[in-house]
């Protein structure tokens, strides 16, 4: 009897018939289209015998007949609360294609570049190139993604308005399958801030975002991604991020909603004295659940890194935390941090966290810590001794449990959003939306 | 028995400064020397190499103590030969006890110079005797070595260990700062008593109030790794009153900054 | 003078003290593993018929079962053909005292400082013997059976007490939980048993030293220590083997039963053979280990001070089944030159208000490995439950590795689980106060390591802790940084 035999899921033979009807109109090397789709059915896609799926089933997702993504009307008021305010250049994608009467990239600033991935990828095939050769869901973005951005910033560059990257799944099909390439690329000495938005307006569909973050030495990039789902949504992104010397990366996820959110990061320090800043909570309620991936490589000495995530696990809601600090031989002097609070409200909710360090270099500080548990109960009697009831009260600690990630988004706009989001979530949330 | 010549002196990982630049000292048996110089002139860093810290890199010039090159000796040699640095910052060692830690090094040291070991009864008598008169609590003999201890009994600590290893040459770094007044006095007493015609000992302090207890005979100016003035106990009151301007500027260097940065 | 690397570099390290062979005669079985050995070990030791049975049951579930591969040392695939699944000491009838031992067998205890002797047992500690495979003596037997308490080897069980052995044997490991654990159902040779009855406090501290010695052979020890409603038992284990350049197979089974208010404390001081520097010979310690905490507030407690063996796999663990019941891990362990230990523990939480504590200190050196890997899991029913975590590991050199890899899996909100973990060097600062005050550097290491463990160490008890503290010491010669 061979156990290991079962380390792959076969996808349900609609994926290889979606392929064969889109391959003519996918832009690109139709060649690298089709072994990059030919790389998806032979890896398959995980099973919970796969370390990094352990906790996620994907058999749902293998067992679909997947619809191609279709264009539809979205008007700037249903992105009414999402849009940031203040000196912003925004691109929308509707399921995966770009509507240009949302976006506005007018008046770029010199030494900036925001372009489409339809409008680079002819010229530029290694826009869609593996990033993570092991990864089905990279390997079925490759071949798919029609939408995304490419963004570049010029050497010694600093950008003053923010780039929003809009992502709406309209979608009222649950099969619906919009795959999304991103690529932000700093030159040394630039700098840049960004936003990434993720709407599921419709009854919710399947997205898979695949991101290439590159930041060249002296560089610094920060993100913050919102990501708003449906009982129906599911969404899978990957972020591969490069680190350079004295560079510096930073991004805030705040997610709320979605039947199956999984956001990974691989982020590689790759040069001495980078800095790397990953943090994110996550609300995940009533049968759905969110994974967070993460995968620090310090590659290099002298690097710093820290994640700092926290989740709220609301009644049905499952997460899973895996992040990993990888401490390569020649990484002498890293700094690396790593923090999972979790915070439990019901009964049936389910947390399973796995911090992990793997350390191959002596002369460093590396920590990580997890905690599990429920909400203090002086902080409550407190609050209630002061006339608060104890809905409220409760709403009040654990929006003050979360907040502590939403104050790292660096667009205020974001943390107005988060804010809401949460809240939104909270029972007797609504009583604090004054606070946001 | 200690003769300081020429010694210059840098941070292993910073090629660029030298922070000791040719500095000359010799200490005679029986001699009490005080070191004062501005913050960041470079004693702690003399203290350090005297004892044999990593890190630093001798670049020229020469440490002999009764004879032997000191530099050539590991840590553990100098201490078995005879040389204590009072830390100016104590180090914490978790999980260590005290007392468990200074009978330690105090067989350890006695075994290098092939003495007999002290055994745990008259160890105990000796140490508690010694606490006493250092003032360190019993139950401080009992924590961790140094761990959560407070400024001032970390200090004092140092003083102790002083007192149960005997040292030839006692260097103390700034054993006075943090000290409340009786702990000021205290200390000296410590140090008084080590004093005798075969020791030695070199006091770094920033202020002369600890001088009027322990009574140098010869008291140093330390700016920009060098000896710049050298005199006896007047100086120091000279420096107390008149900042180290003065004696700058009489040594011929106008003022600590440049000299720091040259 | 030196850099810290140098100074590794410079010296070559300590040799294995308890490597010598003991040239006794012994049984020894041929090499192989098939259902003839199972049943020809089964025959030497007169079993009774149910237990060949469960043997070969065991076999057959084995057989159907794979080498793992998901720990971090990779070991290639073992050939367990090539290993002789019996050896014991000839011995014309089983010793009735002491002094029907063969001599040789009391010097190699001797050698390793443990004599068997008046002394020791004077000190109060009854000690199990095992030598190869098989249980040589049991000291302190009458004095522990005034009181109720069963202390003998599992043959011996086997034979006298029957109903415990059958009711509790593969009742907290089951032959089929692991590769290793099925391997050891089928051909498991002796091992110690004990059972503390009702209400009795067992006095003494109850031990046993096993050690490899024969070659080719593997140690496969099943031992089995079951505690009645509020009794107590501390127990102790010690290893070691000769020094061969092939690699020896230890992979033994411990089970422990708390009921109703009963306290089992087990604590291991490890020293197999490590194989020699470069990764040569050395035993591969893969032991499957377990407690339930069957009663109502009962308490298991692992305390483990791992020195030796090239490889280990070890997850002492607890099952925390009956309400306000207690588990607690404590370990250190060191690895040296090209030794690799992947060891940890599990922590089930079943019962209402649980609580479990984990306290992992690893020091790696040389050219060694180490991960921690941990589970704390808490299920639905577990109202209340508590884990508190603390995993630390400290590097000396630059060419070795450090891994933490916790799982925690929470499904009840009531539940507290805290984790915590660092990993850095050995400090400078340490060595250097204590090298300025006369201390030598080996010494200095040895003192900041045993101060890195102490909470650990305080956790063994007093004759153990000496001994452990030297090991310790004795493990670090030439890592030092
Ligand atoms: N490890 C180090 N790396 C870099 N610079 C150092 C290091 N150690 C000391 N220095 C520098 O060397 C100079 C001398 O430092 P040192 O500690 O010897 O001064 P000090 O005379 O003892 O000062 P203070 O009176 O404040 O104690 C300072 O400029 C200090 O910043
Ligand atoms: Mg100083």
């Amino acid at each position: 009897m061979t156990t290991t035999a079962i380390r792959r899921l076969e996808p349900a033979s609609g994926y290889a018939l979606l392929f064969d009807r889109l391959k003519g109109g996918l832009a690109g090397s139709g060649a690298a289209r089709a072994s990059s789709f030919k790389r998806f059915a032979e890896l398959g896609f995980p099973t919970t015998r796969t370390e990094a799926w352990k906790y996620t089933n994907l058999k749902p997702l293998a067992e679909v007949a997947p619809s191609a993504p279709v264009p539809a009307e979205v008007s700037l008021a249903d992105l009414d609360g999402y849009l940031l305010t203040g000196d912003v250049r925004r691109l929308v994608f509707v399921n995966g294609h770009l509507a240009p009467d949302l976006s506005d990239i007018a008046r770029l600033p010199s030494g900036l570049r925001v372009k489409t991935l339809l409008e680079c990828v002819e010229a530029e095939a290694s826009l869609l190139a593996d990033v993570d050769a092991d990864r089905a869901l990279t390997a079925l973005n490759a071949a798919f993604a029609q939408g995304g951005a490419v963004i570049e910033v010029e050497a010694g560059v600093t950008i003053d308005p923010v780039i929003q990257l809009i992502f709406v799944d309209a979608g009222d099909d649950a099969a619906m399958l919009t795959n999304v390439r991103n690529r932000v690329s700093l030159a040394a000495g630039a700098r840049l801030r960004m936003a990434e938005t993720h709407l599921v307006l419709g009854t919710g569909s399947i997205t898979n975002v695949v991101n290439h973050f590159n930041v060249a030495d002296e560089a610094e990039l920060l993100s913050d991604k919102v990501q708003i789902g449906t009982k129906a949504s599911r969404a899978f992104g990957q972020s591969v991020i490069q680190v350079g010397k004295n560079a510096k990366f930073g991004q805030t996820t705040i997610g709320v909603g979605g039947a199956l959110v999984r956001n990974e990061s691989l982020a590689k320090l790759e040069g001495p004295h980078g800095d790397l800043d990953l943090n994110g909570t996550y609300v995940p309620e009533g049968g759905e659940q969110v994974d967070t991936v993460i995968r620090v490589e310090h590659l290099a000495p002298n690097c710093e890194s820290n994640q700092f995530y926290k989740g709220v696990l609301l009644s049905g809601g499952h997460g899973v935390f895996a992040g990993k600090i990888f401490v390569d031989q020649v990484a002498q002097k890293t700094n690396a941090y790593q923090q999972n609070d979790n915070l439990m409200l019901s009964r049936d909710a389910e947390i399973d966290t796995k911090p992990e360090l793997e350390i191959y270099a002596d002369d460093v500080k590396c920590s990580h810590g997890a905690t599990v548990g429920e909400l203090d109960e002086t902080g409550l009697f407190y609050l209630r001794s002061r006339g608060i009831d104890r809905q409220t009260a409760e709403a009040i600690l654990t929006f003050a449990f979360a907040g502590e990630v939403v104050e790292r988004l660096h667009h205020e706009d974001s943390q107005h959003q988060a804010r809401r989001a949460l809240l939104g979530r909270l029972r007797g949330g609504d009583k604090l939306m004054e606070l946001v | 028995m200690l003769k300081i010549t020429n010694l210059h002196a840098r941070i292993e990982d910073e090629p660029e400064g030298e922070i000791l630049k040719g500095l000359d000292l010799q200490v005679n048996p029986g001699e009490v020397h005080a070191i004062m110089g501005p913050n960041g002139s470079g004693k702690s860093t003399l203290a350090y190499i005297l004892s044999g810290r990593d890190g630093y890199e001798v670049t020229e010039g020469s440490v002999s103590f009764e004879g032997d090159d000191l530099l050539e000796m590991e840590p553990e040699e100098r201490a078995a030969a005879g040389v204590f640095l009072a830390f100016q910052y104590p180090i914490e060692i978790p999980g260590v006890a005290n007392m468990y830690f200074l009978r330690t090094a105090l067989n350890a040291i006695k075994k290098t110079r092939g003495e007999p070991e002290v055994d745990a009864a008259t160890f105990m008598k000796m140490l508690r005797q010694h606490a006493e008169v250092v003032g360190v609590r019993s139950d401080l003999l009992k924590r961790d070595v140094n761990a959560g201890f407070s400024g001032g009994e970390k200090k004092r600590n140092e003083i102790l260990q002083m007192a149960i290893l005997q040292p030839k040459l006692a260097i103390l770094d700034e054993t006075d700062s943090g000290l409340d007044i009786d702990a000021l006095r205290t200390v000296a007493d410590g140090v008084n008593q080590l004093r005798s015609p075969d020791r030695g000992i070199v006091v770094i302090t920033h202020y002369q109030r600890l001088l009027d207890y322990i009574v140098p005979d010869h008291v140093h100016v330390l700016v920009g790794g060098k000896i710049v003035r050298s005199g006896d106990k007047s100086l120091a009151l000279e420096l107390e009153e008149k900042g180290y301007g003065e004696a700058l500027a009489a040594a011929g260097v106008a003022s600590p900054e440049p000299a720091l940065n040259a | 003078m030196a850099t810290a690397l140098e100074t590794v570099e410079a010296y070559t390290g300590h040799e294995y003290k308890y490597g010598f062979y003991t040239d006794i005669e012994t049984d020894t079985a041929p090499p192989g593993l098939d259902e003839d050995i199972v049943r020809f070990i089964s025959a030497k030791k007169n079993e009774p018929e149910w237990l060949t049975e469960w043997r070969l049951q065991a076999l057959r579930r084995f057989r159907d079962m794979e080498q793992p591969e998901w720990q971090k040392p990779e070991v290639g695939e073992i050939d367990l053909q090539a290993i002789s699944y019996y050896s014991a000491p000839t011995q014309k009838e089983a010793p009735k005292s002491l002094d029907d031992i063969d001599p040789e067998i009391r010097r190699t205890y001797e050698k390793l400082g443990i004599p068997i002797e008046e002394q020791k047992m004077l000190a109060g500690v009854a000690v199990d013997y095992v030598f190869d495979s098989v249980s040589v003596a049991t000291t302190f037997k009458a004095k522990l059976k005034e009181l109720g308490i069963i202390f003998c080897s599992m043959s011996e069980a086997v034979h006298d007490h029957p109903e415990l052995v059958r009711k509790y044997l593969g009742s907290v490991v089951p032959q089929g939980d692991n590769y290793f654990a099925a391997l050891n159902s089928a051909v498991f040779s002796d091992g110690s048993f004990v059972y503390v009855p009702k209400g009795v406090r067992c006095p003494m501290e109850l031990s046993t030293y096993f050690r490899i010695n024969a070659a080719g052979t593997g140690q496969f020890e099943r031992t089995l220590i079951i505690a009645d409603e509020g009794s107590y038992v501390s127990y102790l284990e010690g290893c070691t083997a000769p020094q061969r350049d092939e690699h020896q197979l230890h992979a033994a089974v411990v089970e422990l039963i708390a009921l109703d208010d009963a306290e089992i404390k087990y604590s291991t001081v490890q020293n197999w053979y490590p194989g020699d520097h470069e990764g040569k010979g050395g035993v591969y310690n893969f032991v499957t280990k377990r407690g339930l905490c069957r009663g109502k507030r009962s308490k298991i407690s692992w305390t483990q001070v791992e020195t030796g063996s090239a490889i280990t796999w070890k997850y002492p663990s607890c099952v925390l089944q009956g309400d306000d019941s207690i588990g607690e891990f404590y370990s250190v362990a060191v690895t040296n030159h090209k030794q690799q230990a992947d060891t940890g523990t599990k922590m089930i939480h079943i019962g209402k208000n649980t609580r479990s504590r984990i306290v992992s200190k690893g020091i790696s050196a040389g050219r060694a490995d180490q991960t921690y890997r941990g589970l704390v899991r808490v299920l639905k029913g577990a109202e209340g439950a508590r884990n508190y975590t603390q995993c630390d590991s400290m590097l000396i050199g630059d060419k070795c590795g450090a891994h933490t890899v916790p799982y925690i899996e929470v499904k009840n909100p009531s539940a507290k689980v805290e984790h915590e973990a660092t990993t850095s060097k050995i400090s400078d600062d340490q060595l250097f106060y204590c090298r300025a005050r006369g201390i030598s550097e080996e010494d200095a290491v040895a003192l900041v390591v045993n101060g890195f463990c102490r909470e650990v160490m305080d956790e063994l008890p007093m004759e153990f802790a000496v001994e452990a503290r030297k090991l310790l010491a004795i493990s670090l010669e030439g890592s030092v940084g």
